[in-house]
């Protein structure tokens, strides 16, 4: 049978997954502390080919050919977590993450790509990230770049979905009086402004490995099972808070509007090998044998 | 199915959304006492494809097993930015202002979906509490000696003891910063018809813009009380709450950060239209395997 027609068709499959993952980072161009995703494509296990029964040796291999790919598919869609643009809102209860956590090794801190990662002695490192901790509807804790908060009837911190925004201890965060009257510092703590006294110290959680994460949707991720659970930043890891500014999402239009050709072109070119293909099936079909 | 046209058009009805509220801002740009309306993006519910096991966990993979999809983006995190507006003198005595995050209170008679009050057991047509910021409020006759301070809409404005401020015709009317309403009449004899009520917003977010520059808290919300607050100004409460007599509050659009906004929502917009396009173009290329 011709096995390109199924590898062609793979790759058009292959094309519009990756296609629609640029969609959707071009859908939240606009949203704040959306992570645009990448499409890691990868061939199909490869097979050796043999000749077989080359000189009639009942079906014993004769010859190895060589090893071929049938095929690719998109393996995963990663979340790239670089740093989004800051915009200004001038709302109390908008806080933004600026987040580039180091790793040391020997002593020595690490050079992370544009991806976040970095090969130290042929071992992958990521760079670990920082997230707001919010609960989820489960109560289960959920980590978040969106920084809209508000508070809700009975005073407590929210995020824009209305889920608890978690402290240091992992219980939520009342606020007295209104928004106004809080004044967030660079390391999280939020304090009065009034009275100067400090009322919560937000909780920032640390994910080391952040692929661990799994978008969960509105903005949240939640931690794959078995993960190592995420730890609160400290002094060293250079996270900061700002107070009256927003994340905004990392989602490169022209860089996407450039991917979007390309798996449009793509596709394209797959599409026009099944039709060669065809075109061979045709001439076997209907010309072989025309006297 | 494919994802990427489903990924846009969601985009797409939440972007025109969004368009529409700068228009209704920028619409509103010379209306006294308007607050402007501001809202953000959020992903929406992200699948997870479950994939083969033999091809979920091949070495080099960052994420867990499954692929995850996205599926556009949704309007979220309505508010109202309640930003002081700029005070411009007037030479009206009914222009009254306020400065700082405080509305006046005000009663609207309640009426069904026929159009007829509801009234009580008394036969008293039902009063429902809104608030607003709408200057210039108007004095309705009531009698031949009396008129009420209401809207210009003709719903009258709450004193502190929960009744209408009655003041008598033809006479000066006076308004201090605590909002108390004093009179000299003709012979020259001061009089006092009560004091304004002014409710300080606790949770702006709450808030609901029901037109006609009135706010009603959101549905959702069991007790009015812990979104709005009364003040006496009389007895130093709610600092940076005052009352201006002859003031026009105007809207607190600003022009230039509103076009900003339509220009990033316009090419926003714009993109996802190509993302569509370009997915009809894919479907297309599919239709066309089979000449």
């Amino acid at each position: 049978m011709i096995r390109g027609l199924y590898t062609a068709a793979s790759g058009m499959m292959a094309q519009q997954r990756t296609h629609d993952t640029i969609s959707n980072n071009i859908a939240n161009m606009q949203t704040p502390g959306f992570k645009q995703d990448a499409a890691a494509l990868r061939s199909f296990p490869e097979m050796l080919i043999h000749l077989m029964d080359g000189d009639g040796n009942n079906g014993t291999s004769v010859k190895q050919i060589g090893s071929l790919h049938t095929g690719v598919f998109v393996e995963e869609n990663f979340p790239v977590f670089t740093q989004g643009d800051l915009s200004m809102t001038n709302q109390p209860g908008d806080l933004a993450l600026q987040s580039n956590i180091q790793v040391l090794v020997n002593g020595e801190p690490v050079a992370f790509d544009a991806t976040g990662q970095a090969v130290v002695n042929g071992e992958v490192i990521y760079q670990p990230q920082a997230f707001f901790t919010v609960q989820g509807a489960d109560g289960e804790d959920r980590y978040t770049r969106d920084g809209r908060f508000h508070l809700d009837e009975t005073g407590q911190l929210v995020n824009a979905n209305g889920e608890l925004v978690l402290d240091i201890d992992g219980q939520p965060i009342f606020v007295p009086d209104t928004l106004e009257q809080v004044q967030v510092s660079s390391n999280g703590v939020l304090v009065d402004r009034a009275t100067g006294g400090v009322i919560a110290q937000l909780l920032i959680s640390r994910v080391d490995n952040p692929y661990n994460l799994i978008r969960d949707g509105y903005g949240n991720y939640r931690l794959a099972e078995g993960a190592a659970a995420p730890v609160p930043i400290e002094a060293v890891d250079q996270v900061v808070v700002r107070q009256g500014a927003i994340e905004r999402s990392n989602v490169d239009p022209a860089q996407s509007m450039v991917d979007m050709m390309t798996a449009l072109r793509m596709y394209e070119a797959n599409q026009k090998v099944i039709q060669s293909f065809d075109q061979t099936l045709d001439k076997a079909v209907n010309d072989i044998g025309r006297i | 199915m494919n994802r990427t046209m489903i990924n846009s058009a969601v985009s797409m009805h939440a972007l025109q959304q969004k368009l529409d509220m700068i228009a209704n801002n920028l619409a509103n740009m010379n209306t006294a006492g308007y607050k402007r309306q501001e809202a953000s993006f959020q992903d929406v519910l992200t699948t997870t494809l479950n994939q083969h096991p033999d091809m979920n966990q091949l070495p080099g993979r960052h994420t867990s097993p499954g692929l995850t999809l996205g599926n556009g983006a949704r309007l979220s995190g309505f508010r109202t930015d309640l930003t002081q507006g700029a005070l411009t003198q007037t030479n009206n005595p009914l222009d009254i202002a306020l400065e700082g995050r405080a509305m006046f209170e005000i009663a609207v008679p309640m009426f069904d979906a026929n159009g007829e009050p509801v009234t009580d057991e008394n036969g008293d047509i039902l009063e429902q509490v809104l608030w607003t910021r709408n200057e210039p409020f108007q004095l309705s006759v009531i009698s031949a000696e009396a008129s009420m301070l209401t809207t210009s809409e003709g719903y009258p404005v709450r004193g502190i003891d929960n009744q209408p401020i009655i003041i008598p015709n033809n006479v000066e009317m006076k308004i201090d910063a605590a909002g108390e309403v004093t009179y000299i009449d003709e012979a020259g004899i001061t009089g006092y018809a009560g004091q304004i009520k002014v409710m300080r917003v606790l949770r702006p977010e709450l808030l609901t813009s029901i037109g006609g520059n009135l706010y009603n808290v959101a549905a959702n919300v069991a007790d009015p009380n812990n979104v709005m607050e009364e003040v006496d100004l009389l007895f130093g409460d709610g600092e940076g709450i005052a009352v201006r007599q002859f003031h026009k509050e105007q809207s607190n659009v600003d022009l230039t950060s509103e076009m900003t906004e339509l220009i990033m929502v316009q090419r926003a917009f714009q993109l996802n239209s190509r993302a569509l396009t370009a997915g009809d173009t894919m479907m297309n290329l599919a239709n066309q395997l089979r000449r």
